[in-house]
């Protein structure tokens, strides 16, 4: 009986020092836990496939930066991932803007996936670096934009700052795609994308959003 | 430095305008002429921006009468001095040392008649120019809209804004010459016109020199004197132009005034001060120019869609400098030309300016009548994207209009027709017809990329890859630019999906046998890559 009592007292403790630890740590709004969401993760637009919005620590594109999409080649699944969001974007009347796209988006694939044509402006990929980031910049900082697509064909991180400075000023998703081996890069969220036939591994590269159990996820874009 | 427009001041307070209470009991004549003359016209033209420092030299404007140069206008400064117009130049430097001498320039002059005509062309349907420095504008149509006659002089003086002397008379002569003769005088009625022109003096009637000495010499000075004269004698001695002369400026005779047309194009033009190379003001300068844009659509209900900046250059070595053309577009003609002055603002920071700048000139070449842009009444919750078509205007004015377009679909058969460019427009366009015919290619797989130009690609590459369709395009024989393809979609191991065709066009004894892959793989054969499913 008295063994009982004093085990019911050590778990009482114990209990009660957890309690203790875990509302110590959350108190802490300067300690970053990399497992859980962060609470700027409710700003976040649907990505138009379920499993990619459960994967992403923001349960979706984050609406309110920009994200960056790093691919081996072109044509990995990083133009089809973002097309349920171009739609819904194009069809809700806000523009889109392409920025320097290393090939033409093609408009009977675009329309046939439900785009509004007219709501495209495709800025030429003959564009000089430096008018690249300044349209881009001008652009993600307008609050009428739908969304950005950049194609930047060079690394530079005081630009990428500023782009984010830009989308999270005006609230507008913007998106900068990489071809190649990723390097470091300042963008809040950085995913990968791999293709294997009609799937697409998506793999987080970085997020300051919070980390999820799985790093990968493998998504059926059809 | 600091923007002096209005250099000359208001003066309206000498009016002898009549009470409203005997306007109102007085017959209405016929006609009611008003004459705005300028007399700093040729001042004006020629210096619209002055330093403070060179408000205070005396600027003369000088003219060649007979091979000697004359002063024409000068400033207060000059004539304070004691230089008159009609003075030598000579005579002119003995009373001051160091004048600005500007050369009178009567297209300048004719310019800004214009531009104060856009001023006041809203108070009268019927108005004239009176070259090269007065206005006529018959406002007895106009009296009552404007509150009586007073009220109309002072809206007309505030419009103009300068040291015009404005006078009024049913005679257009008579206004003329009771302007210029610096009298702002208001005469209502025609039996009054004789007894307020009767102490000017011959010298300023618009007379031959002839006739004029002759008068002179018969001892006739003032036109009081003419008047007592018997009427028929007068014609006798001095021609029946004098009669004509006099009967006009009594409103006996009938004088026509050739109307001035409405101004299809605008120009204004500022001086900047000589030596100046700031950027920061030649923006102010612009934007005054918009300014000035701005009114003069407001005042014809009208739009433009792009304005057109000239900056002058100096002359360098005793050359002239081609001057710099600036343009800045709309894609919505706008009636508030002030949305274009970031464009502008944006291409000069982009410009080397090699010389300075000593004036900017704006023009709008095509200005559109409003009306068929007025916004929609019925869509209050339309959202108003006005703040992004100016964007992409600026985005426009620094790329080039090349770099910029939207895209669209285009019933072909041949991927690389299917699509086209367009400019970038603000309501969506209008299904055609024609799309029709597009819908139809919908159901059919294509690749969100298209490759600007096919790439070739090696028969290697295509043994590890997979084959899902199969479509055959051969169109444009009735062109020159006939395609006969295959087209395939494959998927290249750990790469993209992609999009080849195998070019037909050089396998004409074989093209009914390549049924399978295998057989397209011959040596030879011309693959391409053109798209790929991004």
């Amino acid at each position: 009986m008295n063994d009982g009592l004093k085990n019911e007292a050590q778990d009482g403790i114990n209990n009660e020092t957890e309690i203790s630890l875990d509302g110590l740590i959350k108190s802490q709004t300067m300690l970053w836990r990399g497992n859980r969401k962060s609470h700027t993760s409710n700003q976040s637009i649907e990505t138009g496939f379920e499993e990619l919005d459960r994967f992403l620590p923001t349960g979706g594109w984050p609406s309110n930066s920009f994200t960056e999409i790093v691919v081996e080649h072109w044509g990995n699944g990083e133009f089809q991932i973002l097309i349920p969001l171009l739609v819904r974007v194009s069809q809700q009347s806000s523009p889109v803007v392409f920025i320097a796209p290393p090939h033409i988006p093609y408009a009977p694939a675009l329309e046939n996936a439900g785009v509004l044509l007219d709501k495209l402006i495709i800025i030429d990929d003959g564009i000089n670096a430096n008018d690249l980031w300044w349209t881009a910049e001008k652009v993600l900082r307008h609050p009428e934009c739908g969304m950005a697509l950049i194609w930047p064909k060079n690394q530079n991180s005081r630009h990428t700052r500023r782009l984010q400075l830009a989308a999270s000023t005006a609230k507008n998703p913007g998106f900068l795609f990489r071809c190649g081996t990723p390097i470091q890069s300042p963008a809040p969220l950085r995913i990968q994308l791999a293709r294997s036939a009609d799937c697409v591994t998506v793999h987080i590269l970085k997020s300051r959003f919070g980390w999820q159990q799985n790093h990968s996820l493998s998504l059926n874009l059809t | 430095m600091s923007l002096n427009l209005s250099r000359v001041t208001n003066a309206s307070d000498n009016l002898t305008a009549p009470e409203p209470a005997e306007s109102q009991t007085l017959d209405q004549p016929s006609a009611l002429w008003i004459c705005i003359y300028f007399p700093d016209i040729s001042l004006n033209a020629t210096i619209d921006i002055v330093d403070a420092h060179d408000h205070d030299s005396p600027v003369l404007v000088v003219e060649n009468i007979k091979e000697r140069q004359v002063v024409h206008t000068a400033s207060d400064a000059a004539l304070n001095l004691g230089i008159m117009s009609g003075m030598p130049l000579n005579a002119a430097y003995a009373l001051c040392h160091k004048p600005n001498i500007i050369p009178r320039s009567t297209e300048k002059e004719m310019m800004l008649l214009e531009e104060y005509a856009s001023l006041i062309s809203h108070f009268t349907p019927t108005y004239s120019l009176s070259p090269p420095d007065s206005l006529l504008l018959e406002v007895s149509g106009s009296t009552r809209l404007f509150g009586g006659i007073r009220s109309l002089y002072q809206s007309i003086q505030k419009a103009v804004n300068s040291s015009a002397i404005i006078s009024l008379s049913p005679s257009p002569s008579a206004s003329r010459l009771l302007a210029h003769t610096g009298h702002k005088k208001a005469v209502l009625r025609r039996e009054q016109l004789k007894q307020s022109l009767s102490p000017i003096k011959i010298e300023h009637i618009d007379l031959d020199e002839k006739p004029k000495s002759q008068l002179l010499k018969c001892g006739i000075h003032t036109l009081g004197d003419l008047w007592r004269l018997p009427r028929t004698d007068l014609g006798k001695r001095f021609g029946i132009s004098l009669i004509q002369l006099m009967d006009k400026l009594l409103a006996i005779e009938p004088n026509p005034q050739t109307p001035a047309k409405p101004k299809l194009t605008f120009s204004t033009e500022i001086t900047v001060s000589a030596q100046n190379n700031n950027k920061a003001i030649l923006c102010v300068a612009a934007k005054e120019l918009l300014i000035r844009a701005q009114y003069f659509l407001k005042q014809h209900a009208s739009v433009t869609e792009k304005v057109h900046f000239e900056l002058r250059h100096e002359k360098y070595d005793g050359h002239d400098h081609e001057n710099t053309t600036l343009f800045a577009r709309s894609q919505k003609a706008s009636h508030d030309p002030l949305r274009f002055l970031p464009q502008f603002t944006e291409q000069l920071t982009q410009l080397d300016l090699a010389q300075p700048v000593v004036s900017i000139q704006l023009t709008i070449s095509k200005v559109i009548s409003g009306s068929r842009f007025s916004d929609d009444l019925f869509s209050p919750g339309k959202k108003d994207n006005q703040d992004w078509e100016q964007l992409m205007d600026i985005i426009k004015s620094r790329l080039g209009d090349h770099l910029l377009y939207g895209i669209t679909t285009f019933p072909d058969h041949r991927p690389e027709r299917t699509w086209q460019q367009k400019t970038v427009c603000r309501t969506p366009m209008k299904k055609t017809s024609d799309d029709s015919e597009t819908s139809e290619c919908i159901h059919l797989q294509r690749p969100l990329w298209l490759l600007k130009k096919p790439r070739k690609i090696n028969i290697d590459m295509l043994t590890s890859a997979s084959v899902y369709d199969i479509e055959r395009l051969e169109s444009g024989w009735w062109e020159q630019q006939s395609i006969r393809r295959d087209y395939h979609v494959i998927h290249f191991h750990k790469a993209a999906k992609a999009w080849v065709y195998l070019d037909l066009s050089d396998h004409h004894a074989c093209q009914n046998s390549l049924n399978t892959i295998e057989q397209k793989q011959a040596p030879g054969s011309n693959w391409y890559l053109h798209g790929l499913f991004g």
